[in-house]
């Protein structure tokens, strides 16, 4: 089971099949930012986004060029899967602290506390309207996240699959995504366990 | 605080309050749209122009219909935060 595609993003590379796309570190927002700065992506609604819908997007964004440079329907032909451990961890933390500062809370930081709005703003960008599904796994690789995988390839006129995992907690992040395309059907490899190739 | 000085510290609080990292104090004018067309507001950014109100005023709005008018522009925003004794 090979992917089209495969990035990968993390404190200090950014790569897309091994090619270093950028090299960001520092603190998290410094280094999304800097993610961001270089993909020029020139999309202003990303800096509203919380943390997690952040390190999505970004780490979606190679895979789906790609995509796309393949003449995918992004549209009605691609199906998109989002795994996370931490899911809106960072945010529920975050809203709390200003309703404790504060008083008031915050409908921007409110907005973000659950798992599944990374999903949404991805498709929002990139005029996905096929099935998604966002699940909560232990990591990259469980056994729930290559079903759903199937599951979502299986779907009517999905030909093209995107899959993500993307955590973040206070400092630590790590994010991967990986292209599907209409030859690389996952529903043909019964004995397949992963998706994320462990390399690059 | 007299009028410009208000408006100059509004744009700053919007640009600090609504995360538009892109946008600088002199890009927004006095009486620019804030919300579609304008400077690309949506509701969720509504919402936290009540809270901004709020929490650096001490002004509550309640009445919806009351915001569309008050957050139509800079301009709008200062008047409306003037005749409530600010």
């Amino acid at each position: 089971m090979t992917p089209i595609a495969h990035s990968r993003l993390s404190s200090g590379a950014f790569t897309l099949d091994g090619a270093l796309l950028a090299a960001p570190s520092g603190a998290p927002d410094e280094a999304l930012r800097a993610a961001y700065q270089a993909l020029a992506m020139d999309y202003p609604k990303f800096h509203k986004m919380d943390r997690a819908a952040k390190l999505a997007m970004l780490v979606a964004e190679p895979v789906l060029r790609v995509a796309r440079d393949r003449g995918a329907d992004l549209a009605e032909g691609t199906a998109v899967l989002a795994l996370s451990r931490s899911g809106s961890g960072s945010s529920d933390v975050e809203h709390w602290r200003v309703r404790q500062d504060t008083g008031l809370a915050s409908p921007a930081v409110f907005v973000y506390t659950l798992p599944n709005i990374g999903v949404g703003e991805l498709t929002i960008r990139h005029g996905i309207h096929g099935p998604s599904l966002c699940l909560m796994t232990d990591g990259p690789d469980s056994a729930e996240s290559v079903m759903a995988a199937r599951l979502l390839r299986k779907a009517p006129r999905v030909r093209w699959l995107v899959c993500l995992w993307s955590d973040i907690f206070a400092a630590h992040f790590e994010a991967q995504a990986v292209l599907f395309g209409p030859d690389e059907g996952l529903t043909n490899q019964a004995d397949a366990t992963t998706l994320f190739p462990s390399t690059p | 605080m007299d009028a410009q000085a208000l408006k100059q510290q509004l744009k700053a609080q919007i640009i600090e309050q609504l995360n538009l990292e892109e946008v600088k104090v002199e890009d927004i004018g006095d009486d620019q749209v804030l919300f579609g067309e304008g400077l690309g507001l949506d509701s969720i950014d509504a919402l936290e122009l009540i809270v901004l109100l709020e929490r650096h005023y001490g002004i509550k709005i309640t009445d919806p219909k009351q915001g569309q008018t008050v957050f139509r522009s800079v301009n709008t925003m200062a008047e409306f935060i003037q005749s409530h004794g600010q």
